[in-house]
This record gives C-alpha cells, sequence and structure tokens, in this order.
C-alpha cells in the first residue's frame, strides 16, 4: 500500500469551535500525529473558502487522506465528501472529527479540557483514517412511485405536485373522506377566503387525476425496504395489499386538543376555535359577548410548545363574529401574541380597530371561567377584571395524532419529545427524515397554518421528486463483506440480518454466505456475531475501530 | 484521598448513528454542559459492538465503556440493539470473569430527540466511575494483574467457542436450536459463563505458556484452579496439537506451546 498522506482541517465555526477552545494549538497538534501531513485551522471549513482550502492541501500535499473536525457528520459529511471526490479522492478516504456538537459546544466554561478532548478525538479520528479504504459507490433503481400517508392539505399538494410531473401517487388517508383539519375549518386568515374554495377543488383534482390512486379508510400496515424501493403494505376494508414505492412523503397532520377539564370546557358555552369555526360556517353564532382564552393547554409544563396557529385564528375568528354583529364585544386573553410577518401583523392592528380587546394574563395567574362571566387579572392594568359573557372559546394547541408513535415504528424514524415527527435538520433538511427516501411536511411535524404547510407539501414533494427523477440513488458503501475463506457457511449472519442482505449460497468451496450490497443497511451485527470473524463491516470494521480505541487510550 | 478527588475518568463511549449519537448532537446544539471525560466512537448501530471492542477498552486502560443504542423497539435496524444486549451481557460476564467491576461497562439508550438524556446519562456515568476510582482502584488489583486476565477475556471473546453460543441465543431463545429445543435466559447465560470459564482458562494456559514452559501445578497455582482442571484443559491443548511436553521437571511433566514449523511439518 502507498503511503498515507492525510490532511486535518480544523475548523473554527466562527467563534461555535474557536470561541471554546483552542483550533490552532489543536491544528498543531494535528501536524504532530502519525500520518499526518498537512493541518491547518479554518474559519469556516464549509465556506467556500474552506472547500477550496481542502482542494489545494490535496493537490499541493498530494493527500490520499483528508480529515475535517468541525461539526457533527450528521450534516456536512456529505458536502465534504463531494470536494473530495472533486479534487480526485475517493470519498470514503474521508473521516469527520465532531468536535462542535460533542466537545465545544458542551464543554463551554473547560477551554483546556475541551481543548485537549478535541484533540484526543483528532489522533482518534487520523488513527482510522489511516485504515481507510476506498470504496465504489453502490447505485439503486428507484421505484417511480411515491406514497403519501394523509389525505389533508399537505397530502393533497404533494400527491398533486409529484403526479403532475408524470408519476404514480398512492395516497393513503385513515378516514373516509380526504381534506383532513381544513374540512372543519370556516374561514382562512389572512385572506377570510373559505377553507373549502382551498381543499375542495384539491380533492377533486385528487380524485380525478390518473395518475393518483386514493386509499381512504386505509392504513399503514407495515413498511419495509429501503430508499428507492420501499415494500409498503396497506391496510383497507380488512384487506391487505402491498405497495412497491420509491419514495414515501409523511404528512399526517395534527388534531385539535379537546381541553378536557380546561376553563369549565363543556363543548356548549365554552367551545374551542375548531367548534367556533363550524358554528360560524352554520351561520349558528349568536353570541355578543365573546371572550376567548389562548394558550388554553398550551405553553404549560406538560405542553411546553406554541402551536403558532391559534393566535391568528382567534384573531381571525373575533374578526368575523365582530363583522357579523358589530355591536359583539369581543376579548382575546393572551399571553403572548405570535402575529409574525407583515400580514399578520396587519391583521392585528385591523382587528384591534375594529374593536376588538386584548388582555394580558400570566401563566401564574391564568383566568377562571364561571357560569356567565369569565374573571382574568390583566397583567397590564395591574388588577383583575370580571367579563360578562354568553360565550367562551378556547384556543387550543394541535397535538399529535396518538397514532403517530406507532406510525414512526413502522417507518423507523424519530419523534420529537412533543411526539410530533423529527425531521433530519431543524435548519438544512427540515422536509426529509434521516432516513433516506422518506419526507414530512405540514403538521405532521410542527403546528403549521395552511400557507407554511402548502409551501412545505410543495418543498417535500420537490426533495422527493430528486429521487424519482433521477431514477438511481446512491447507496452509501457502508456495507458488510464477507471473507470467504474464513467463511463457513454457518448461516447465523443470514440469521441476524434484519434486511436479509446477507445470505448464504453454494460455492466451489462449498456453502458461504455473501453480501447482497443494494440492501445491506450497514448495521455490522452480521460482523460482531460472526464466529469466524469472518466479516468485515466496511468504513466501521474491527482495525479501525480497535486503532480509534488505542488512538483514543494513548497518552 | 486527594488522589481520589482528582481524579478524571477516561471513558470510552460508543454511540450508535442514528439515535443515541444524534442524541449527542442535540446536547450540543442544545448546549447542555457536561464532563468532557467521555470520548466517543461512532458507529452505525449498537449491535455492531463486539465484546471484543469493550475488552479493547479496559487493555487500554480506560476506566470505564460506555454503548449507547436507540430504545427498544426504536432501532433503526429494528433489532440492532437487541443484539447489543446480548453482546454487552457477555461482555460483562467476561469482566466478570477478568474480576473487573461490570458496573464500569454501561449499556443505555438515548433517542434522538433526547439531548437531556443524553447530558444526563455521561454525567451519571462519569460520576459513577469516578467513585470506583481508577481501573483496579474498585477491584483492588493492579492493572498488569487485570491486564493478564484481559488479554485472555480478549482472546476468549475472538475465540470461536463463544462466538458460536453468543451469536446463536436470539435463535435460542425464540426458534430454538436444531432440535427445537428453546432456551431461556437463564439458561444461556448458565451456558454462556460455562464456555467463559472454560474458553478463559485455556487462553490463560496459553498465555502463561507463550512466557516460558510450566507444569500443571504451576499454571495452576498461577491461575488459581485446581490441578486436575488445569491437566484436562492441557491435554485437550494436546490433542489439539497446540502444546507439546517440552521437558521433564523431576517427574512434573513441563508443557510448551508448539512451535509453528513443527505444526508444518
Amino acid at each position: 500500500m502507498s503511503e498515507v498522506r492525510i490532511g486535518v482541517f480544523v475548523c473554527h465555526c466562527g467563534s461555535n469551535i474557536g470561541g471554546w477552545l483552542d483550533v490552532p494549538e489543536v491544528a498543531e497538534y494535528a501536524r504532530s500525529l502519525p500520518n499526518v501531513v498537512f493541518a491547518q485551522d479554518n474559519l469556516y471549513t464549509c465556506s467556500e473558502a474552506g472547500l477550496s482550502q481542502i482542494k489545494n492541501g490535496i493537490k499541493e500535499h498530494n493527500l490520499n487522506r483528508v480529515i475535517v473536525a468541525s461539526c457533527t457528520p450528521r450534516t456536512h459529511e456529505p458536502l465534504f465528501k463531494r470536494v473530495c471526490q472533486e479534487s480526485g479522492l475517493n470519498p470514503s478516504l474521508f473521516e469527520f472529527v465532531n468536535i462542535r456538537e460533542q466537545c465545544s459546544w458542551v464543554h463551554m466554561q473547560q477551554r483546556e479540557a475541551a481543548t485537549q478532548k478535541a484533540k484526543d478525538l483528532i489522533r482518534a479520528g487520523a488513527a482510522k483514517a489511516s485504515l481507510l479504504e476506498p470504496q465504489e459507490d453502490i447505485y439503486v433503481d428507484v421505484e417511480p412511485r411515491a406514497l403519501i400517508i394523509g389525505g389533508g392539505i399537505a397530502g393533497l399538494t404533494t400527491a398533486l405536485t409529484i403526479a403532475n410531473v408524470g408519476f404514480d401517487v398512492k395516497l393513503v388517508e385513515k378516514e373516509k373522506e380526504l381534506g383532513g383539519l381544513l374540512r372543519h375549518l370556516y374561514k382562512l386568515y389572512p385572506s377570510n377566503e373559505e377553507a373549502a374554495a382551498v381543499i375542495t377543488p384539491r380533492i377533486e383534482a385528487v380524485r380525478n387525476h390518473p395518475r393518483i390512486e386514493v386509499f381512504n379508510d386505509s392504513t399503514v400496515r407495515d413498511v419495509r425496504g429501503f430508499v428507492g424501493n420501499y415494500d409498503v403494505i396497506i391496510a383497507s376494508d380488512g384487506k391487505e395489499e402491498t405497495i412497491k414505492t420509491g419514495v414515501i412523503i409523511v404528512a399526517t397532520g395534527a388534531e385539535e386538543l379537546k381541553p378536557q377539564g380546561l376553563y369549565s370546557y363543556d363543548g356548549q358555552k365554552v367551545i374551542t376555535q375548531m367548534e367556533l369555526e363550524q358554528l360560524l360556517a352554520d351561520g349558528n353564532v349568536s353570541a355578543t359577548k365573546v371572550a376567548m382564552i389562548l394558550c388554553a393547554g398550551a405553553r404549560i409544563p406538560e405542553r411546553t410548545y406554541c402551536s403558532r396557529t391559534c393566535c391568528m385564528t382567534a384573531i381571525k375568528n373575533a374578526v368575523l363574529i365582530k363583522k357579523q354583529s358589530p355591536e359583539a364585544q369581543v376579548y382575546i386573553l393572551y399571553r403572548d401574541l405570535q402575529t409574525y410577518g407583515t400580514e399578520y401583523e396587519e391583521y392585528l392592528r385591523m382587528s384591534k380597530e375594529m374593536g376588538i380587546r386584548y388582555i394580558k394574563y400570566s401563566l401564574s395567574n391564568p383566568p377562571t371561567v364561571s357560569d356567565g362571566g369569565v374573571k382574568v387579572y390583566h397583567e397590564l392594568l395591574g388588577r383583575e377584571l370580571n367579563l360578562e359573557t354568553d360565550l367562551v372559546v378556547l384556543a387550543t394547541p394541535l397535538v399529535p395524532h396518538s397514532d403517530a408513535k406507532e406510525l414512526a415504528k413502522k417507518l423507523k424514524v424519530p419523534l420529537e419529545q412533543n411526539k410530533f415527527f423529527l425531521e433530519a435538520h431543524v435548519k438544512l433538511r427540515p422536509l426529509d427524515f434521516a432516513t433516506d427516501g422518506i419526507y414530512l411536511c405540514g403538521c405532521a411535524s410542527w403546528p403549521t397554518d395552511v400557507e407554511q404547510t402548502i409551501a412545505q407539501a410543495l418543498g417535500a414533494a420537490s426533495r422527493a421528486l430528486i429521487p424519482l427523477t433521477k431514477g438511481q440513488v446512491k447507496v452509501e458503501p457502508i456495507v458488510s463483506s464477507v471473507d470467504q475463506d474464513k467463511c463457513i457457511g454457518c448461516g447465523i449472519c443470514e440469521y441476524l440480518c434484519p434486511y436479509k442482505a446477507i445470505a448464504v449460497f453454494p460455492t466451489d468451496k462449498g456453502d458461504r454466505a455473501s453480501t447482497i450490497v443494494a440492501s445491506c443497511k450497514g448495521c455490522g451485527v452480521c460482523s460482531s456475531h460472526c464466529p469466524m470473524m469472518a466479516i468485515t463491516m466496511q468504513n466501521f470494521n474491527d482495525d479501525q475501530i480497535t486503532a480509534q480505541i488505542a488512538a483514543l487510550a494513548a497518552v | 484521598m486527594d488522589n481520589q478527588n482528582d481524579f478524571e475518568p477516561r471513558i470510552l463511549g460508543f454511540c450508535c448513528n442514528w439515535c443515541s449519537y444524534a442524541g449527542a448532537d442535540l446536547a450540543g446544539v442544545s448546549r447542555m454542559q457536561y464532563r468532557p471525560n467521555v470520548r466517543v466512537i461512532r458507529v452505525m448501530c449498537s449491535g455492531r459492538i463486539d465484546p471484543a471492542f469493550v475488552i479493547e477498552g479496559f487493555l487500554r486502560r480506560m476506566d470505564g465503556v460506555m454503548v449507547l443504542g436507540c430504545h427498544l423497539g426504536d432501532c433503526h435496524y429494528l433489532t440492532g440493539n437487541y443484539e447489543a444486549i446480548n453482546m454487552i451481557n457477555e461482555a460483562r460476564k467476561l469482566l466478570e470473569y477478568s474480576g473487573i467491576n461490570s458496573g464500569r461497562l454501561l449499556l443505555d439508550w438515548v433517542s434522538a430527540s433526547e439531548g437531556a438524556r443524553f447530558s444526563e446519562v455521561v454525567t451519571n456515568f462519569t460520576e459513577e466511575i469516578r467513585a470506583l476510582g481508577p481501573l483496579g482502584a474498585a477491584e483492588g488489583r493492579d492493572f498488569s494483574e487485570l491486564e493478564f486476565k484481559l488479554r485472555a477475556a480478549q482472546a476468549t471473546a475472538r475465540g470461536e467457542k463463544l462466538r458460536w453460543v453468543a451469536a446463536k441465543q436470539t435463535e435460542f431463545m425464540t426458534e430454538g436450536n436444531k432440535y427445537g429445543e428453546v432456551f431461556s435466559r437463564h439458561e444461556l447465560n448458565r451456558m454462556l459463563e460455562g464456555v467463559i470459564a472454560d474458553e478463559m482458562a485455556v487462553n490463560e494456559i496459553l498465555l502463561l505458556m507463550k512466557e516460558r514452559p510450566l507444569s500443571v501445578k504451576e499454571m495452576a497455582a498461577a491461575i488459581d484452579l485446581p490441578p486436575p482442571r488445569v491437566l484436562r484443559y492441557v491435554s485437550a491443548l494436546r490433542k489439539k496439537g497446540l502444546v507439546d511436553l517440552q521437558s521433564l521437571d523431576g517427574n512434573s511433566p513441563r508443557y510448551a506451546i508448539r512451535v509453528e514449523e513443527e505444526v508444518q511439518q
């Protein structure tokens, strides 16, 4: 094997790393490590300037291994691997060392210890890099079909977008009817257009689209496979059907919290905004003294998040009541108002001009609802008010569906702490899951209003269209390989592999296992269990991991 | 006692790419501060962790080893973390046989959304190891003594015999062996322990003989086992052609590892 020449690029990440540990010292140290022929620190390694420094480094110093010590590999690994490839270096010869999320950001008051830890991690990275081997990329064909879970505004929009490009779409809806939450809304802010005018044409378009097949009253029973080649088993009417699909989009939405036990909720005199929408749609609001309580069941210890849509929904419904009967008194009891952007802020100002009254309360001193009235301590006036009411409306948050956990388990994607679906990265990959080929949009990931939902749905459709239009996806060459001379064909690996990606085949040496690379997901269970130690997990092999352990333990 | 207070444990961590490593990242994004004692190696799945890696960590004088995977049922690879339970269970037994407090090895679950939990697990484990003291302190032994045992444990972990039983655990507990006999966890543990006891002894004997030829009596004294049992192992090794009678010390035969040229003949 030719001489190993490692280049180490240590990132300041502005002050994110550089502010908390001594980056130049770390780079200096890296230079002293075995096989390291070049090391430098960069302000932002991921910037254009940083990337060209890597390219120059590879060229000028004839590097055949590259290490970037910066953020988590979960974010920028593909970027740096691409840069290596552009410079003629096999991307498998790139190694990432995480000194931000798992070092500088978590040891902010311990500069020396953090600097030492960064050095240790880079030493282990260099030990592994020395043993990296070039791998060939693996390409897998993509089944030209999308499966969308959820038939609300998000699902309908993604379905139409993908189908209009020319791909088959299967849309799975657990309820009888399409339309989701919008079926229960009257008018939408900030334009006050009717929800039906938004949703009905879309439902019609989906129903009549030759490329879209709708499965209503149906649920996802099981999901198998990997990007480009998912098998999704749909259960409807007691029957099961397996759908082969290249991509999956989760557009399952959310539901309104039913505020049982909150503020004397009874569905009659004390109702939710969703129930008010129905009354408004039916023209059944006769109340003239209305109090709306915001953050009912939201931003409290057991449900800490802001549901984002409820402030504007309440203001919009208050305006609608006021428009219907201008003499009506409408109070909005709020803790903080979220009316971001120009249009919503304008809408708020308009509502104040119409005479809607805003009263600020605090979590420690919430309003109390009794028959015919609401008592509230006005934070800004500093005294208690007794409001006479004939209707109390609670703005409750959107909450995830109770079956989200079950679906997440089938898809093998994570939920966040409030049980909404968790995207791959909050900023950089907001519409993807970490699992390739699965995307999300709308309220499945967080409460979003119609405008945001449509934007996300279009975005998720575009993301899903990338593998569909390419027709092929590249699979990370993190796969196992079997040493046919050591293998005795016992079949333990075949039994343990969760993807049936390794199997025993007859060969002229007798039965021998071998890996089906397109199916292999790289977990390495076969390798850690092989009695003969015949299986190598590429990029995470025994020698590499042992070298990392030894390097970490050195000093 | 000052030493004890200044002691900064060296801890090796293994995190799976999908859950615990992401949880560790989230702890960073959330700026949760924790002790800088753990050095993490990223693997794709906790089921990748070979008990040999754990032993290697202690051989390299780490004071603690921590393996974190996805919560049970949430594994990105479906069942990898159940296999991690089997593997870590085996590693724990090897440590116990090596005289190492198995509290130095932690297997726990952290999801991608549990940044706070990651920092809590790390903090708690760091403090537990700090309380145990440097490797050997809680054990009341010198590292050199432990090292010998760990080298035997390493060979045992990499040896075919133990790997067979360990790898078959899931199958034996669910579908049973080829006669359809299904084993309980308890029965499997006893089976594992039996194999570990034999293999540890064999590997210790081989390690001793690598130093110099020894009589059964000398070996038995060195590894604190009854001489008849040692003789049984030595005879088995002779049958396999790994060990030869080297010389006689009075009436006691001395055995040595067969040198390679002879094996090739």
